[in-house]
């Protein structure tokens, strides 16, 4: 898990002011100095920081006769290094320490001040060693040198070639005098070679083992007894020794099987692995087989993606990385890539993005020869194939699991870099309080809201955000400077700690407090190294290290509260040094060096003192070749089979890998203290790392083993749920069943963290970035980059389960997830899984899974979600057969329909158009589209209507021809797209390739016109109308004039048609139930042109019978009080409009706007930041709750209303004139007078009073009563009058009415209209309204004020006779009821709201009322 | 016993950029205690065993604390505000003076909660767009809490106080660039008032415009050379950054007349009072004087493109000379170091830390960041001997360097606080 950062570093490794191209860099045992040849200069380098401390150049004689350097071989004690020449010769140079005189390029600072060093990282602490480079032997031997490879400190390998393998010792090559005798000279020619198939016996020797087949690279392991060869005539051999000495009589040799074209080998020593690159730009993997020491076939690797088969050409070069994670691989043709252990790709520079103008397959930028890794593989020297100054340096950052494997249990991605860590810390999800199906109340409403209480407490929810930040500590500067690289690293579970350890010592990092705590000591920090693992336990760091002072090796624990010193530390001495080690709750295993793995029990006596006591020990040195060869161990209470959970508190199970294969020691039974090896079972092989999942929370798979195979994916060995009533028999039927299953799924990324409870992986990808296409500059490479992925797995798991006819565990396991954000789309995932591949599939299946897998999902809400959300990302070929299982789409629909998901209902009206006829889907979208429309939903019915326009009518008849031509037209969408979002975009994007091509121009006229030539659209499309309905009519009559040609376009318009009748209908009886609201949402929405269909409707549904009833149910539609309450109510009344004051200046203001109409109006529209359907029911909210919402409105205003209760001073007039629009709050009587203006427009006189009188809006009623007259229509203006007397009829029988005062300024209209019924000569008495006998009276004496009044159209006069006639009658009337002060304001409002024609007299009245609550105030 | 939790809704990053709406859930509980259950049942005392809180208010603050002289002035009007306000004294909860202070909500009015009953309630509150961001510096410090405090009858206010952190984002300096992120086309339509269009708040239009502003534009390239002659050419991608964000440059030395031995990079955060304060300025002063004379040449001759070369000023520059530029409170967030002895070319990468405060400015303080470079060069571009035609070169003992420094300004925004993972506690108060 190695992921590369940046760019590249060039680096010159030249001779000083020179350039050169350097041919091999090697790096020695310890990865301290790094050799770098070109072909005469050998240059010694110190790797950190890279500074050079000597060369050697040969002389031109030497070159001459030795041919020019071409490979370094080190000499394990880094004192000696041989250089191979091309001509294959061998020269030895030797490497003198010298003790004497420090370090050397130590930077010397001018006498200047100012050109002085300031910073503290510019003082290199580092001690660059003072070395002597010198030539000790040139040594030619009769053969021709093709390789040489060191086996130990004392031995190294030559191969000659003459086919022959010459061991010798390093120190036969130092005395210069003396005649050069082998150790051994192991002819191959003479060694028997078996092939993997006919083990134990001899095969042929193979006829091109003949005189020019030699042996071209050679690689030795110690941990597999042998080395990996590659043949000249390009065969792979893996050459091994029954002894450890190798001699011709001892050695065998295995062909690689398979490979015919190896080029380069090499050889994992951790894993046991044998790396073959072929020539066919593939590199084979082969793993020893312990029971007969011959290969094994592991894994391949082959680059795919992004690579025309064949361009890579052949494998270049391999590299496994120091701790064997990783194998660098590069191609002939260009290209690197990193590789697994066993064998899943993390990096490939041929996804990189090079730019445009860069094309890989020609010519890659990235042509490289050799590689090597440097210190713990931070770094990768890579040399390019041309050119000089030809070394490049990739750096790396690693997951602190390579080293540490202890660090799988922690949910935390944790990397470490060479000298910084990246840490990506937090789940994948938010974490929040409510989640998404649970809203607050929206805080948008302004500075007004208070806060308020919430019924029932939120639960814990969680949001998927994108991915964070990561977080960088660089390490502090002062630990770096001479304990660099980071060799481990350990985050403690909350991942609040960091603890590091570098070369010696350890640092440890608080997130909280953001500081590093070194040790305060500085040589105790040097007396110590870490090694074998660092880990947290408790707020302990527990470590194995080796005391440089005590020369012992030690298990060490540190608290991370105090000082960082040995005086808090504790320490435990082992007998050998510690490989490994990890942790379960508080049992501690540790493997040593001799083989002994050890379980201590670890006590925390308080924060600062520690216990650790060691329980057993347990030898396990039969299962492994070497203790380095286990890769990771741990212990654990996991088991075969399940067991009811009593209190375990001891794990009794050991978990251990070795090489890959992960092995499991189980106790026999419970009394038997300490495991047996030999009851050790192999669980798998091919294991990079495993987890264990204990104890979770959510999840149901619990007690399961988690490992990650490479290539081979992720496996899940899962204990196996019985049903209920299984399990309470006295015992289990069938014992012979298996308790546990091993479960395999691919993965798409490198697993680092698996968080358990939430069914995710998290891993980190290697990416690019281009910076710039200048393509002479460095960074015309791609800059590397991290990114954090993630991935559910429930779907695979639930696949496999469900496959092997586990339903019942599959279901726990869904059950226990369901809560998850992503599971509707884990569901369907699996469905689309299986889908594509049981219909694509060419073969007949003999027991397809879809069927079970539809069934398991009908098992959660979301099925018919599932299906189509699942059906529209796949292929539309694929839908009959997804059908045919799933139900067919109609039921479906229908089912939406009943459980009232309109939105899903809605994409299966896609599906249907695709599957069915035209009419089918057109039925059922009408059908949608009527539910819509009644449940108010206008953005579906929106998009249902632009859906139904699309259907092209001649296709309503024609049946469905062929599913080819619809998968052109919608191409299969990527399945990886994360998340459906179910609104109406993605309608609009599945529906829009479908739709366009069957739009025709005129129904896209009518869909999209935008707003404002609304009248020219509106009058078209009556137009339209009336045409086809014409049209209708025509073929009614039977004329068989309808041209071929036209019906087309005739259709169409009847599909318009028909739809508009639908919308007509819905119109009608929404405003037959005086919904106005939603009348106005639908006109909005739907491009319902509701000024045409006004006037259509001026004489039917717009006719209102009943004023008051209609006022009163348009009361209750709003939320607003009852118009006419009950008597006796009026404080409360009161107590809400003043509250209102603040609020019902817009409104007031408003009122003096109504002849401009509501563009300016909509000027003052404050706001809104949330999206339509919110706000409407925001609204509602608001007006439900007034008293809530305004309390803390103004101080001033309640104060102003307790007083005046208190003291009953009169109220003033301004008061009266807002509580008239305040009762709607500004948003509302925004949208009435918007509603007004169109009734108005469409001549709707009905509902336009009924508005005027809602918004109290004088003047608009004078309008309208001047409107009717105009129109010389008795019966419109009988009826006005008849209305407007009703409704002052009922507020004069309700005191307590809000409308009160207003409908008395109205009595000059009834005048006027009755004057004008009377002018035509007409008796207005006996009239067809049903109330009119009531009315009768008063229109009477209406004519008698009227004749004291003057017959002039004047209204003022007639306010200052109120006192007459009826008017005074109905005063008296109401005062009955009404409290004082609501007389006082009855008498002021007529003055106040008719000011719109204000006189001068009025002006004056309403400044001498205004006077009047400042008086008040005064009194007080 | 009463215990009051709050706790954010955000659960997992406490962290608001300004404009943001923090949203709270504050929870009374009455709890009750072993022995305080069997006193409550031996008195069969109904009413008194019922809690009573007479209000309970919540306000968001944020508070300054400084050492630089503010004008007398503001303290006396912020008291002449304070009085005749109905306000929480919060100024006497916590160390400092209240400069923001939101309208404090009231929760409830005389609660009642039988034993064992929890009343949970709702607070939302803007953070106020023009505040400072929290922010710790050498002389001053701003900070943001939310104050929830309640009173029983006839005792003392109480109050808990729940700490936030506050992202700046920039108030937008040009307005006409606003309707470029806006979809223009729907704008011409008249306005139906039931037709509500989502409106793009202030704080999205920060956001795409802080997107716009932290882009990565044509590379910027600069010659860096001193009197002994071209060191190196630098290279920046952008100017402006995000929290979290790393700052990507390179280094190319392809070339060079001078070998640069090794160089750091120092991310560093600079803290300059706006009044001229009385106490002296650091000892920067005579480094600057001093370094003149290595770094009298760093600047800038064009290199690739004409277009893309920025001068830069130095603070060794020969032409600050009259007026050195105040450097205030430095500090150093992130160190980026190489020894660079055999590099050609190489890429320098300062990571941004989530927890630092980006760029700001109030009335009193200007806090700017700052990459600030030291070269130390070498002339010496062999080892002081010729190369030998044969045999052995050793390294020298010793190598003279010389340092230079430059500083280039860069500019930090807010990142996006639900990226930041910071995982808040609940806040309790007990009130017995």
């Amino acid at each position: 898990m190695y992921f590369p950062l940046g760019w590249p570093k060039r680096v010159s490794l030249a001779l000083p002011g020179e350039a050169t191209h350097i041919r091999h860099i090697s790096c020695d045992a310890v990865k301290i100095l790094v050799a770098a040849v070109d072909s005469d200069i050998l240059g010694i380098w110190y790797a950190n920081p890279l500074l050079p401390i000597a060369y050697y150049r040969r002389s031109a004689e030497s070159l001459q006769e030795f041919g020019s350097n071409q490979l370094i071989i080190w000499k394990p004690d880094s004192r000696q290094l041989a250089v191979l020449t091309d001509a294959g010769a061998l020269l030895l140079y030797q490497l003198d320490f010298d003790a004497n005189g420090s370090g050397i390029l130590m930077q010397v600072d001018p006498p200047a001040l100012s050109l002085k060093r300031d910073s503290a990282e510019l003082f290199i602490k580092e001690n660059i060693p003072r070395l002597s480079l010198r030539e000790v032997r040139c040594l030619k031997l009769d053969a021709v040198i093709s390789t040489v490879c060191c086996i130990s400190l004392s031995e190294l390998l030559l191969a000659t070639e003459t086919c022959e393998l010459l061991r010798l010792q390093w120190s036969q090559l130092e005395t210069v005098t003396e005649e050069l005798k082998p150790l051994a000279v192991i002819k191959l020619r003479d060694i028997p070679f078996y092939v993997q198939q006919q083990q134990q016996q001899p095969a042929k020797y193979l006829p091109t083992m003949g005189n020019s087949a030699f042996v071209a690279c050679l690689e030795y392991s110690p941990f597999i007894g042998g080395c990996a060869a590659v043949f000249s005539d390009q065969r792979a051999a893996f050459l091994v020794a029954d002894h450890l000495r190798f001699e011709t009589a001892h050695m065998h040799g295995c062909w690689v099987p398979d490979v015919a074209d190896a080029s380069v080998c090499s050889v994992n020593h951790k894993f046991r692995l044998l790396a073959y690159g072929q020539q066919s730009s593939a590199v084979a993997v082969y793993a020893i087989d312990d029971a007969t020491a011959g290969l094994e076939y592991s894994h391949r690797l082959v680059l795919t993606e992004n690579v025309p088969p064949g361009s890579l050409g052949a494998v270049n070069e391999l590299k496994w990385s120091p701790d064997g994670c990783v194998l660098a691989v590069s191609w002939a043709n260009g290209g690197l890539s990193l590789w697994s252990t066993f064998g899943s790709l993390l990096m490939s520079t041929l996804s990189w993005d090079f730019g445009l103008h860069v094309d890989l397959v020609k010519h890659n930028p990235l042509q490289l020869r050799r590689l090597e890794w440097s210190t713990e593989g931070y770094h990768l020297f890579m040399t390019c194939r041309e050119g000089e100054d030809n070394v490049l340096q990739l750096q790396f950052v690693k997951s602190a699991l390579s080293m540490n494997p202890c660090m799988s249990a922690h949910s935390h991605i944790l990397l470490q870099g060479d000298d910084c860590l990246y840490i990506n810390q937090g789940d994948n999800l938010e974490q929040t309080y409510g989640n998404a199906k649970c809203t607050f109340p929206s805080s948008s409403a302004g500075q007004n809201d208070d806060c308020l209480e919430l019924k029932q407490s939120p639960n814990m929810g969680s949001i998927l955000t994108e991915s964070k930040y990561w977080t960088l500590l660089q390490l502090p500067l002062n630990y770096a400077a001479t304990n660099w690289p980071i060799r481990y690293a350990a985050i403690d579970a909350a991942g609040l700690h960091v603890a590091v350890a570098g070369r010696t010592g350890l640092a440890h990092y608080s997130m909280l407090s953001k500081k590093w705590k070194l040790f305060g000591n500085e040589s105790q920090e040097k007396d110590f190294v870490v090694s074998g693992g660092l880990l947290w336990w408790q707020g302990f760091i527990v470590m194995g290290c080796y005391s440089l002072l005590d020369r012992t090796d030690e298990l060490r624990c540190y608290p991370a509260e105090c000082k960082l010193d040995n005086q808090y530390g504790h320490k435990l001495q082992v007998r050998a040094p510690v490989i490994s080690l990890n942790v379960f709750r508080d049992q501690l295993i540790v493997l040593t060096a001799d083989g002994i793995v050890s379980l201590f029990h670890m006590y925390r006596q308080s924060a600062y003192i520690i216990n650790i006591d060691c329980a057993y020990e347990l030898d396990v040195k039969s299962i492994c070749i070497h203790p380095a060869c286990i890769v990771s161990l741990t212990v654990t209470n996991l088991r075969n089979e399940l067991k009811p959970q009593q209190q375990q508190a001891e794990a009794e199970t050991i978990v251990v890998n070795v090489c890959g294969r992960v092995l499991m020691i189980q106790r026999d039974e419970a009394a038997q203290q300490v495991p047996n090896t030999l009851l050790a079972t192999c669980l798998a092989s091919c294991v990079e790392c495993f987890w264990l999942s204990h104890n979770l929370e959510h999840c149901a798979m619990r007690d399961c083993l988690w490992l990650y195979s490479g290539a081979h994916g992720m496996r899940v060995w899962l204990p196996i749920l019985q049903q209920r009533s299984e399990q309470s028999g006295p015992q289990r039927l069938h014992s012979f069943m298996s308790k546990r299953i091993m479960l395999s799924f691919p993965l798409k990324l490198y697993p680092l963290v698996i968080l358990f409870d939430n069914v995710i992986v998290l891993g980190v990808e290697n990416e690019s970035a281009l910076y710039t296409n200048e393509a002479n500059s460095h960074f015309a490479l791609p800059f590397a980059i991290m990114e954090r992925k993630s991935q559910v797995y429930l779907h695979k798991v639930l696949r496999q389960l469900i496959k092997r006819n586990l339903g019942y565990s599959a279901w726990e396991i869904a059950q226990s997830c369901r809560s998850l954000p992503y599971f509707p789309h884990a569901l369907e995932l699996l469905l689309h899984e299986v889908l594509e591949e049981e219909a694509s599939s060419k073969l007949p299946i003999p027991d397809a899974q879809l069927p079970s897998i539809l069934d398991f999902i009908r098992e959660f809400p979301v099925y018919l979600q599932t299906i189509v959300q699942c059906a529209r990302k796949t292929e539309i070929a694929l839908w009959p057969y997804l059908f045919s299982m799933a139900g067919k789409p109609k039921e479906l629909f229908h089912l939406c329909l009943q459980a009232e998901q309109l939105e899903t209902a809605a994409s299966y009206l896609i599906i249907i158009q695709n599957l069915e006829p035209s009419s089918v889907s057109k039925q059922h979208a009408n059908m949608l589209l009527d539910i819509a429309l009644n449940q108010r939903k206008w953005e579906l019915a929106k998009d249902l209507i632009r859906f139904l326009k699309a259907i092209d009518p001649n296709e309503i008849d024609s049946p469905r021809c062929s599913m080819v031509l619809n998968v052109k037209i919608a191409p299969p969408q990527p399945q990886t797209q994360a998340q459906v979002n179910p609104n109406a975009d993605a309608f609009n994007l599945v529906l829009g390739p479908i739709a366009t091509r069957e739009r025709s121009y005129s129904t896209t006229v009518t869909s999209n016109l935008p707003k404002d030539n609304k009248q020219q659209s509106m009058a078209a499309s009556v137009e339209r109308s009336e045409a086809a309905s014409g049209g209708g009519a025509g073929s009614n009559t039977g004329a068989a004039t309808v041209i071929r040609r036209r019906s087309t376009k005739e259709r169409q318009q009847r599909e318009i048609f028909c739809i508009d009748l639908i919308l007509q209908r819905h119109a009608r009886q929404l405003l037959q139930q005086h919904k106005l609201l939603d009348l106005g949402y639908m006109g909005a929405y739907l491009d319902f042109h509701l000024v045409s269909w006004l006037t259509q409707e001026s004489t039917g549904a717009a006719r209102l019978d009943n004023f008051a009833a209609a006022l009163q149910a348009l009361h209750s539609e709003l939320q607003l009080p009852s118009p006419f309450p009950a008597a006796g109510r009026d404080d409360f009344a009161q107590l809400r409009s003043t509250n209102r004051q603040g609020a019902g200046g817009a409104g007031g203001s408003s009122s003096q706007t109504s002849e401009s109409g509501y563009f300016s109006l909509a000027a003052q529209l404050e706001s809104p930041q949330l999206q339509p359907c919110i706000k409407e029911q925001e609204e509602l909210q608001h007006s439900s709750l007034p008293v809530m919402k305004n309390r803390s409105n103004s101080q001033l205003s309640f104060d102003n209303f307790r007083y005046r209760r208190l003291y009953s001073l009169p109220a003033s007039e301004d008061d009266n004139s807002d509580v008239v629009a305040s009762y709607l709050n500004d948003k509302l009587a925004i949208k009435m007078r918007y509603l007004l203006q169109l009734f108005i427009e469409a001549n709707c006189t009905d509902y336009a009073l009924m508005l005027s009188i809602l918004l109290q809006d004088a003047a608009s009623i004078s309008r309208i009563v001047n409107v009717v007259i105009r129109s010389e229509s008795v019966g419109a203006c009988r009826r006005i009058e008849a209305a407007l007397k009703q409704l002052s009829q009922c507020t004069f029988d309700n005191g307590g009415s809000m409308y009160r005062g207003f409908v008395m300024t109205l009595q000059p209209h009834i005048y006027l209209l009755e004057q004008y019924i009377q002018s035509l000569g007409e008796t207005p008495v006996h009239d067809s309204i049903d109330d009119g006998n009531e009315l009768g009276g008063d229109s009477s004496s209406g004519l008698e004020s009227d004749a004291l009044d003057g017959s002039n159209n004047n209204f003022v006069p007639k306010c200052q006779q109120m006192p007459n006639g009826n008017q005074r009658s109905s005063e008296q009337r109401l005062t009955r009821h009404a409290s004082l002060e609501s007389k006082s304001k009855s008498n002021g409002n007529p003055t106040n709201t008719s000011s719109t024609q204000s006189t001068p007299t009025q002006h004056a009245q309403r400044r001498a009322s205004r006077e009047g609550p400042r008086d008040g105030c005064g009194i007080m | 016993m009463i215990e009051i939790q709050a706790k954010l809704v955000r659960a997992d990053s406490a962290i608001y950029a300004t404009g943001e709406c923090v949203e709270c859930l504050i929870e009374f509980t009455h709890k009750l205690f072993a022995e305080e259950q069997q006193k409550s049942t031996d008195r069969n005392a109904n009413a008194a065993s019922v809690e009573n809180l007479a209000w309970a208010s919540v306000q968001l603050h944020c508070y300054r604390k400084t050492s630089y002289s503010t004008p007398a002035s503001d303290k006396t009007a912020e008291l002449a505000e304070l009085i005749g306000r109905t306000a929480l004294d919060a100024v006497t909860q916590t160390p400092g003076e209240v400069i923001v202070a939101t309208k404090p909500k009231i929760l409830f009015c005389d609660l009642k909660l039988l034993p064992g009953e929890t009343k949970m309630y709702f607070f939302n509150e803007f953070v106020p767009r023009d505040g400072p961001p929290t922010y710790r510096g050498h002389d001053i410090r701003y900070f943001y809490k939310i104050t929830i405090a309640t009173q029983r009858v006839k005792s003392k206010v109480q109050t808990l106080t729940v700490p936030i952190r506050v992202l700046p984002i920039p108030l937008i300096a040009r307005p006409d660039e606003l309707p470029v992120t806006v979809e223009t086309n729907e704008e011409l339509a008249p306005t139906n008032p039931f037709l509500e269009k989502r409106e793009i708040s202030e704080l999205e239009i920060s956001w795409h415009h802080l997107k716009n502003v932290t882009a990565r534009r044509a590379p910027k390239f600069y010659r860096i050379s001193n009197k002994r002659g071209f060191v190196g050419r630098f290279c920046l991608f952008k100017p402006a950054y995000k929290l979290g964000e790393d700052i990507v440059g390179s280094l190319d030395f392809g070339n060079c007349q001078v070998r640069c031995v090794q160089f750091s990079v120092k991310l560093q955060q600079q803290e300059l009072p706006i009044r001229p304060q009385p106490e002296p300025m650091q000892a920067h002063v005579g480094d600057d004087a001093s370094s003149l004379n290595s770094f009298d040449m760093a600047s800038i001759a064009s290199g690739i493109a004409v277009d893309n070369m920025h001068k830069s000023e130095t603070s060794g520059s020969a032409r600050n000379k009259d007026e050195p530029t105040p450097t205030g409170k430095l500090s150093t967030i992130s160190t980026s170091h190489q020894v660079c002895y055999a590099t050609l070319q190489t890429q320098v990468v300062v990571p941004i830390p989530l927890h630092v405060t980006p760029t700001f400015r109030t009335d009193l303080v200007d806090v700017k960041w700052r990459l600030h470079f030291e070269f130390v060069t070498s002339t010496l571009m062999d080892f002081g001997t010729p190369n030998p035609k044969s045999g052995e070169l050793k390294a020298p003992a010793e190598l003279p360097v010389e340092t230079m420094v430059w500083n280039l300004p860069v500019t930090i925004y807010a990142a996006n606080p639900l990226q930041i993972y910071a995982p808040n506690q609940t806040y309790n108060l007990l009130i017995k």
